[in-house]
C-alpha cells in the first residue's frame, strides 16, 4: 500500500472516523476525493428514507433505527483522485504520516463527505469543524509569518 | 438487452439455483438485481418477493443487517399490489433474525405483532409463528416447551406458501429431542428427515447433522453400538473436508458438529488439522462452548481417560487413566478449554438476561466443574 494511502488511513483512525481508503485517477479531475456509493451506503439511505417517513412502526421501527445506526458506523469507502493536484503533492511527501499533514489528510476526507453532502453526520460535521479552525490557524499562521 | 419479465425470471431462477448449492451470497446478488429491475418495471408484488428472498438469502449469508434492509422493505410494501404471504413470510424472517440479537420481550412483541395480523386477516399461517415460538423457547433453554411448540408447528403445518420447509421443521424437533435426551423420539425424526431426500445443499447438510446427534445419543446410551456404526463419522470426516475448500464454508453449527462427532471417535488428528485449515473464532457462545468441549476432549484422550460428550449431559468422569499420560500436552488442552469456557462464560452473561434464562451460565458452569476435575488429574500427575 502506498505511504499517503497508510497516511490517509491512520489519520482517519485516530479521528474515529474509519475508512477503507483507495486511489484512482477518475472524472472530473477537480474533485480530489469521493465516497463511493456501495450496496452498505445504499442500505443506510433506505433504512433513512423509510424513517424519516416513519412507515414502520414499534418494534420493527426500534429494528430499522438500529440497523440504520450500525450501517452509520461501517468505514467508507473513500477514492482519492490521482489526477488532483493536491493528493498529487501529498503523494509526493517524503513523511505523509508527519503530524503537521494529518489535518490535510483528514480534510480530504471531510470534503468528500461535503461533496456528497447527505453524508456528513453530526458527530462528522463537529470534528470537521476542529479541524477547519485548526487549519485557518496554521494558515494564518504562515500568512503573518510571511508579513513585513 | 432490454430488461424484461422473462429477465426478471431468469434472474430469480439463477437465484433459487445459488442457494440450492448453498452459494448464499452470490443469491443475494442474484435478488438484489430482480429487486431493482422488478421496481423499473413496476411490478411490485415481483419486487416484494424478490426482496424477500434477498433478505433471506443474505441472512444464510451472514449478512444480518443487510437481511434486515431487504426484510424490512419487504413487510413495508402497501397491501393492494403485494402478496400478503410474502409480507408475512418477512415478518417470520426479521423474528429469525431478531431471536439472535434482540431481547426476549422484543421477540415476543413481534410474535404478538405476527397474531394480531393473522385474527385481523383471517389467514390459516400460525404453524410459522408456532415454530418461531418453539425457537425462542429453545433459546431460552426451555426445551420442554420448544418441543411443544415445535410439534404442534408441524402439527400445523400446510404445504403451500407461506410455509417453512418439512426439513426445517423436522431439524427443529430433532435438535430439541436432544436436548431433551430423548433417543427414541431422535431415531425416529431423523429417519423422517432423511426419508425426505432433500436436494438443497443446506438441508442435505440438515439430514447429516440429525444423523450426527442420533450417532452421538447412541454413543452416550450404548458405546458399543454406535462403536460399531462408522457411517457417521465417515460423514463427518467427509463434510470438514469438502467445507475447508468451499468459498462459503457455510453454518459454523454444522461444523461444530461434525468436530463433536471426530472428538468422540477420538480422531483428534482430524480435528486439529481442520481448525488448522479453517480455524473457528471464539465469537459466540456456541462457538467458544464447542471449542471448550473439544479441547477438553483433547485434555482427557491426553490423560487416557475414557471419552464424555458433556454437549449431551455426561456430568461425571470416570478414573481410568493411561500409565503414562503426556501431562504437558494435557494442560495445554485444559488451558485452551479455559479460554473456549472463559468466553462462553462472557456470552453467557449476555444471552441470558437477553432471553430472560439461566440456561446459559448453568451450562458454562457444569462445564467448568468438568475441566475442574480433569485439571486437578493433570495436576496431580505434574506434581
Amino acid at each position: 500500500m502506498p505511504p499517503l494511502l497508510r497516511a490517509v488511513d491512520r489519520a482517519l483512525t485516530d479521528a474515529e472516523a474509519p475508512a477503507r481508503t483507495q486511489i484512482r485517477q477518475f472524472q472530473p479531475a477537480h474533485l480530489s476525493a469521493v465516497v463511493l456509493s456501495g450496496q452498505r451506503l445504499t442500505a443506510f439511505d433506505q433504512m433513512e428514507q423509510m424513517l424519516e417517513k416513519s412507515l414502520l412502526v414499534n418494534e420493527l421501527a426500534e429494528l430499522a433505527g438500529e440497523v440504520r445506526d450500525r450501517l452509520r458506523r461501517q468505514p467508507l469507502d473513500l477514492l482519492l483522485n490521482a489526477a488532483h493536484p493536491l493528493v498529487q503533492r501529498l503523494g509526493e511527501l517524503a513523511d505523509p504520516d508527519h503530524p503537521r499533514y494529518r489535518l490535510v489528510l483528514t480534510g480530504l476526507y471531510y470534503s468528500a463527505l461535503l461533496n456528497a453532502r447527505h453524508r456528513l453526520t453530526p458527530a462528522a460535521a463537529r470534528q470537521f469543524h476542529t479541524d477547519l479552525q485548526a487549519l485557518l490557524a496554521a494558515h494564518l499562521d504562515l500568512q503573518t509569518r510571511h508579513d513585513p | 438487452m432490454i430488461p424484461d419479465r422473462p429477465t426478471l425470471a431468469r434472474l430469480r431462477e439463477q437465484a433459487a439455483q445459488a442457494r440450492r448449492m448453498g452459494h448464499y451470497a452470490q443469491a443475494a446478488q442474484w435478488e438484489r438485481q430482480a429487486v431493482e429491475l422488478a421496481g423499473a418495471l413496476g411490478l411490485a408484488g415481483e419486487r416484494t418477493r424478490a426482496l424477500l428472498w434477498e433478505g433471506y438469502s443474505l441472512r444464510h449469508a451472514g449478512q444480518a443487517d443487510l437481511a434486515l434492509v431487504a426484510l424490512l422493505q419487504a413487510v413495508n410494501e402497501p397491501a393492494p399490489a403485494v402478496d400478503p404471504a410474502d409480507r408475512f413470510s418477512a415478518l417470520i424472517a426479521i423474528v429469525h433474525l431478531s431471536l439472535e440479537r434482540k431481547p426476549a420481550r422484543f421477540c415476543r412483541a413481534l410474535l404478538e405483532q405476527g397474531r394480531r395480523d393473522l385474527a385481523e386477516s383471517r389467514q390459516p399461517w400460525s404453524a410459522l409463528l408456532d415454530f418461531l415460538e418453539g425457537e425462542l423457547a429453545f433459546r431460552q433453554g426451555d426445551f420442554a416447551a420448544a418441543w411443544n411448540w415445535h410439534e404442534r408447528a408441524w402439527a400445523g403445518r400446510r404445504d403451500a406458501h407461506p410455509q417453512l420447509t418439512p426439513a426445517t421443521h423436522l431439524w427443529a424437533l430433532c435438535r430439541t429431542a436432544f436436548r431433551r435426551c430423548a433417543p427414541d423420539e431422535l431415531e425416529r425424526l431423523t429417519h423422517q428427515l432423511r426419508e425426505l431426500r432433500p436436494n438443497s445443499t443446506l438441508e442435505q447438510q440438515l439430514v447429516l447433522r440429525a444423523q450426527w446427534l442420533h450417532w452421538r445419543a447412541h454413543s452416550f446410551a450404548a458405546p458399543s453400538v454406535s462403536s460399531a456404526d462408522s457411517a457417521p463419522v465417515e460423514q463427518a470426516r467427509a463434510f470438514l473436508t469438502a467445507v475447508a475448500g468451499e468459498r462459503e464454508p457455510g453454518d459454523v453449527g454444522a461444523r461444530l458438529e461434525a468436530l463433536r462427532v471426530l472428538a468422540l471417535a477420538g480422531d483428534g488428528e482430524r480435528i486439529d488439522a481442520h481448525l488448522r485449515c479453517l480455524p473457528l473464532s471464539l465469537d459466540t457462545f456456541e462457538t467458544a462452548l464447542g471449542l471448550g468441549d473439544l479441547a477438553l476432549s483433547r485434555a482427557r484422550a491426553t490423560l487416557g481417560l475414557p471419552v464424555i460428550d458433556a454437549d449431551y449431559g455426561a456430568t461425571t468422569i470416570e478414573a481410568i487413566a493411561l500409565a503414562a499420560p503426556d501431562f504437558g500436552q494435557a494442560a495445554a488442552r485444559v488451558s485452551e478449554a479455559q479460554r473456549g469456557y472463559q468466553e462462553a462464560e462472557r456470552f453467557a452473561e449476555e444471552q441470558d438476561p437477553r432471553l430472560e434464562t439461566g440456561w446459559y451460565g448453568d451450562t458454562v458452569r457444569q462445564r467448568l466443574a468438568l475441566l475442574e476435575l480433569t485439571a486437578s488429574r493433570v495436576q496431580s500427575g505434574t506434581r
